[in-house]
């Protein structure tokens, strides 16, 4: 059993069924969607039993498969599942399927819906798992291909220009972080992250860039700060970074809710996945110069993104400004990784913590946002309408369950300690506050921003008189409630027993820390 | 063949296009160096020995991968030239007569031999763009073939000055490159004969002949045109001058791979502001073909193998997007113009043509898992490390190609609904058996070649360590 290649089991199975839907005849396929879900269900199955075995010993990469495929280039179908691989597997595996039901009720040409839903499913795992770039970048591009249509053909009025937005900025953004990759990859000769990351240890990379790419006599300085910035700026438009994150509000309002739970709860991650995978090596030799700007516009995007999302009306872009907001916290970590530390043993051990809060808050936001967009998608369902956050009121007293499971992942987005979006911020936060203190005092203000608009949003809709709306709005059918419970109850768990995930990827951020050894 | 009789013609040609590609095929497939030699000789006679000159044909395996394009592309080419109703006969004659040019040029090792084969593929493309074509076909024919006619001189001039100076012995290829060409002789020679052959590749600022030329031409001209015939001269000039003057090439490298960079952006931002839908593939192929020119001029194994990669998929993609254009779409509704082809609802209409289309635009974007990306990823990387900030501009090329490609899809295929309103005229026809058919074919065989490009890379690489490259890409290790 454990020969088999299960990585590209989770990965092909719902790939390839993915795509036999796409050529599906919409009325004769009635039974597709069932086939679809027990697919998508049987890969996170499968996915969580990989995670689960992966972290008994979290130490040493799991599931590695390797094949020669294009040996001119140096690349081969590498897979492999290492501690945050196998966090973000555990991720894809509970969103997925969740977003899968969700979409249950969707009105038209259901097998190409869920076929893109498949699709997106597989190449996220390999996004995830995948050991080179080469591998990585196939990945990610096809996944751009069914959520661009996902959009157009779904999504509600607005979405033509959205969806073509959404792609334009994706494939600017990943043919900006290819010219990059391709730079480290040809000074390196290798396309593999770990042999990236090796050569970015022993402090050879920048000479290698520096003897291997024909430039003029330019300052190895200025030549390794382009191929991070080419690298960064390709990631940073998928996290997104401000200010190039204009394609996401837009995209998450029309998207059908299912769609944005995956684009905010899986697909966002790719980018900060990324970032970690390929960035980080490239740190030492260019971060240092410009971090200051850089961290200036991340820290400001954070409090611009936190007040946009308080002068929202639609509740559906306000949770999109709010996620922009709470992946900032995650860039500013991960800017803050790049902190000259010298051997000071205390600062490293602060960057351990800021890689362990990025790592976290991703699991966590992930989760935390699937579930609001999943209830935006639950109330727009009921209203019939997109929901404004003035219209409405005193819903907790007709659905008293949506109320409080809605206000208690409200909860977990502010931060709440005892829920898990908390650990993942504090640890963020505790570690830039030793790295770069005035970024994390800024910051802070993000928080309280967020505290306010996301307390307003249930004071508006949930308390007070009732509004109109109120008499004929259903609480949570049974189905929804067994959709959300677990997440609820992940929420709680993981506030409390972070460790549970911590276990499984400390060995990882330990590797990585300690590679960055400047 | 009876003029009266197109069906006739066009089932001939279908036939014997299809027996070469096959033909072509299994020979690319059973292709292996021969005791470590890998040109493997097919025939060799005679023929003016006073001059050195015999016919001489052989392959390695750059010539069977071309070998193996033009098969393919021949055969879906005479597919989507179904249609063709006046003079079929002399159509597919022409037709004809320039795929067997082109295949004999890249299985020729005798230069004099390949000269021919090289001027017999010139005079048909005359006929195929002045009698069948549309837009100002007079002008374009004529331009073409000028541009065509003074390239190939040019290249003449440098076969014939190294049969001279290597002391007029022989033109076989093998023999000349084992003569030592004198540095001096090889700066004015390389450019010389380089540039003669890469004017027929669209090198800038010498491609003007080929959107006015591809435009004009009926569509199944435009497919061997923009996807084979450009590749006669990317494959003569890594052939003739950069087998035999490399010490030229590593002198001239630079300046040309600049130019190829600057028609990589040149003509991507013309296609995007170009308002006729073919024009829009006629300049994406003279940016595609840039990327070919770069790969070449890296002078480095990965991007040697990049541009003849490149050169096949261009090859395949290049004739479904003229098909697209020219057949599926232009025979129907008789404009090419966006803005009125965005009135016609012809996404609705002819869905399959739609997804055809976003597959080749995605496709010659560079989408993973079609040939397009992993050329364009050899050639990216061989250029960061010869020319970097050529590099750079190759990858603003790329983006760019996503803007025009994308706007030409959306225009013509799926606009918004706020476009305009619809005007309903008569409905477009559905699409033929032949189209459906070359159209899978080509995308299919993009599709292979992107999962497994072993299959082509396999037989490219030895070629690329044999005595005639060699020299090569040694020349360039030494910088």
């Amino acid at each position: 059993m454990t020969s088999l290649p299960w990585l590209s089991i989770v990965i092909w199975m719902p790939l390839i069924t993915g795509i036999i839907f796409l050529f599906l005849h919409p009325k004769k396929n009635l039974k597709a969607r069932h086939v679809g879900l027990g697919i998508s269900l049987l890969t996170s199955i499968i996915s969580v039993i990989l995670w689960v075995v992966g972290r008994a010993d979290a130490s040493v990469p799991a599931f590695e498969e390797r094949f020669t495929w294009i040996p001119t280039l140096g690349v081969d179908y590498a897979l492999s599942m290492d501690g945050l691989s196998g966090l973000m597997v555990l991720l894809t595996a509970l969103i997925m399927p969740f977003a899968y039901a969700a979409s249950w009720k969707i009105d038209h040409d259901e097998p190409r819906y869920f076929g893109c839903l498949l699709v997106i499913h597989g190449s996220l795992l390999g996004v995830f798992t995948a050991s080179n770039f080469f591998l990585w970048f196939f990945f990610y591009e096809i996944s751009l291909v069914p959520a661009f249509f996902l959009v157009r053909l779904w999504g509600s009025p607005g979405k033509d220009r959205s969806s073509l937005r959404f792609f334009v900025y994706s494939m600017v953004g990943s043919i900006v972080l290819l010219l990059g990759f391709l730079a480290l990859a040809s000074a390196t000769g290798s396309f593999e992250f770990a042999e990236i990351a090796e050569q970015s240890q022993n402090g050879n990379l920048a000479n290698l860039i520096g003897s291997n790419l024909g430039w003029f006599d330019m300052p190895l300085g200025w030549l390794c700060a382009i191929i991070l910035g080419l690298i960064f700026l390709g990631l940073a438009i998928k996290v997104p970074w401000m200010p190039f994150h204009a394609w996401l509000p837009d995209t998450y309002d029309h998207a059908p809710s299912p769609v944005t739970m995956v684009l905010t709860g899986l697909m966002s991650k790719m980018g900060l996945y990324g970032l970690i995978r390929m960035g980080l090596p490239m740190f030492p030799y260019a971060l240092p110069k410009i971090l200051l700007p850089l961290m200036l516009i991340t820290v400001i995007g954070i409090i611009y993104s936190a007040f946009a999302a308080m002068g929202q009306r639609s509740i559906k872009r306000m949770f999109a400004y709010s996620s922009i907001n709470h992946l900032g916290y995650c860039m500013m970590g991960l800017l803050a990784l790049g902190v000259v530390t010298n051997g000071n043993m205390n600062l490293a051990i602060q960057k351990t913590s800021v890689l362990a809060g990025i790592m976290l808050q991703m699991f966590a936001h992930g989760i935390i946002a699937s579930v609001l967009f999943y209830f935006v998608g639950a109330m727009e369902h009921r209203l019939g309408k997109k929901v404004m956050i003035d219209e409405h009121g005193g819903l907790r007293t007709v659905a008293p369950l949506m109320a409080g499971t809605m206000g208690l992942a409200v909860f977990a987005s502010v931060g709440l300690p005892g829920l898990n979006g908390f650990v993942g911020e504090f640890l963020i936060f505790k570690g830039v506050f030793g790295l770069v203190p005035w970024a994390a005092c800024i910051a802070v203000f993000g928080l309280l921003i967020t505290a306010v608009f996301l307390l307003r949003f249930l004071q508006a809709v949930f308390q007070g008189p009732a509004g109109k709306s109120a008499a004929t709005f259903k609480d949570l059918s049974l189905l929804d409630a067994i959709l959300v419970s677990p997440f609820i109850v992940m929420m709680v768990v993981l506030g409390f027993f972070p460790h549970l995930l911590l276990n499984g990827l400390n060995p990882v951020i330990n590797q990585i820390i300690s590679a960055m050894h400047f | 063949m009876p003029a009266k009789r197109p069906d006739l013609s066009r089932r001939l040609a279908l036939v014997g296009t299809l027996i070469s590609a096959l033909i072509a095929l299994v020979c690319a497939a059973t292709y292996s160096p021969v005791d470590g030699n890998s040109v493997v000789d097919i025939t060799k006679w005679n023929w003016i020995p006073s001059l050195g000159i015999s016919y001489y044909l052989a392959a390695d395996g750059i010539s069977m991968v071309m070998v193996a394009l033009t098969g393919i592309a021949s055969v879906a080419a005479v597919l989507f030239s179904w249609n063709i109703e006046e003079r079929a006969n002399e159509f597919f004659g022409f037709f004809l007569t320039l795929i067997g040019g082109v295949y004999g040029v890249f299985i020729s090792f005798d230069l004099f031999l390949l000269f021919v084969f090289y001027e017999i593929a010139i005079i048909p493309k005359y006929f195929l763009i002045a009698l069948w074509g549309s837009t100002r076909k007079s002008y374009a024919a004529m331009k073409l073939v000028l541009y065509s006619f003074v390239g190939s001189s040019m290249a003449l001039i440098g076969i014939m000055a190294a049969f001279v100076v290597s002391g007029s012995v022989s033109f076989d290829l093998q023999q000349l490159i084992l003569h030592p060409y004198a540095p001096e002789f090889q700066r004015w020679a390389f450019p010389v004969t380089f540039i003669g052959f890469v004017i027929l590749a669209g090198l800038w600022p010498f491609h003007t002949w080929a959107p006015t030329g591809h435009v004009a031409a009926p569509t199944g001209a435009s497919m061997l045109l923009a996807g084979v015939v450009m590749k006669l001269g990317a494959y003569g000039a890594l052939r003739v001058p950069m087998t035999l003057f490399p010490m030229g090439a590593s002198i001239w490298r630079e300046e040309i791979a600049l130019l190829a960079a600057i028609g990589i952006v040149a003509g991507a931002l013309v296609a995007l502001v170009q308002n006729d839908f073919k024009f829009i593939i006629g300049y994406s192929s003279v940016s595609h073909m840039g990327f070919v020119l770069l790969g070449l001029l890296a002078t480095t194994e990965t991007g040697l193998n990049g541009a003849v990669l490149q050169m096949f998929s261009h090859g395949i993609l290049a004739g479904l997007l003229f098909a697209v254009v020219g057949r599926m779409v232009y025979s129907r509704t008789h404009t090419r113009d966006l803005s009125k082809l965005e009135t016609m609802q012809v996404g609705k209409q002819l869905p399959f043509a739609a997804t055809i289309f976003l597959i080749a635009a995605l496709a010659s974007v560079g989408m993973p898992g079609f040939s397009g990306f992993v050329a364009e990823l050899h050639v990216i990387t061989g250029a960061w490390s010869s020319y970097s900030y050529l590099a750079l501009m190759a990858g603003l090329g790329v983006i760019l190609g996503v803007a025009y490609s994308m706007r030409a899809l959306f225009t013509v295929f799926w606009p918004s609904a706020s476009a305009r309103e619809p005007e309903i005229g008569t409905p477009l026809s559905g699409l033929t058996i032949q189209e459906k058919t070359g159209a899978i074919l080509l995308v299919t065989t993009s599709l292979v070649i992107g999962i497994y490009p072993r299959l082509l890379l396999d037989i490219i690489a030895p070629s690329l360590q044999s005595p005639l490259l060699k020299p090569l890409l040694d020349q360039s290790s030494t910088l």
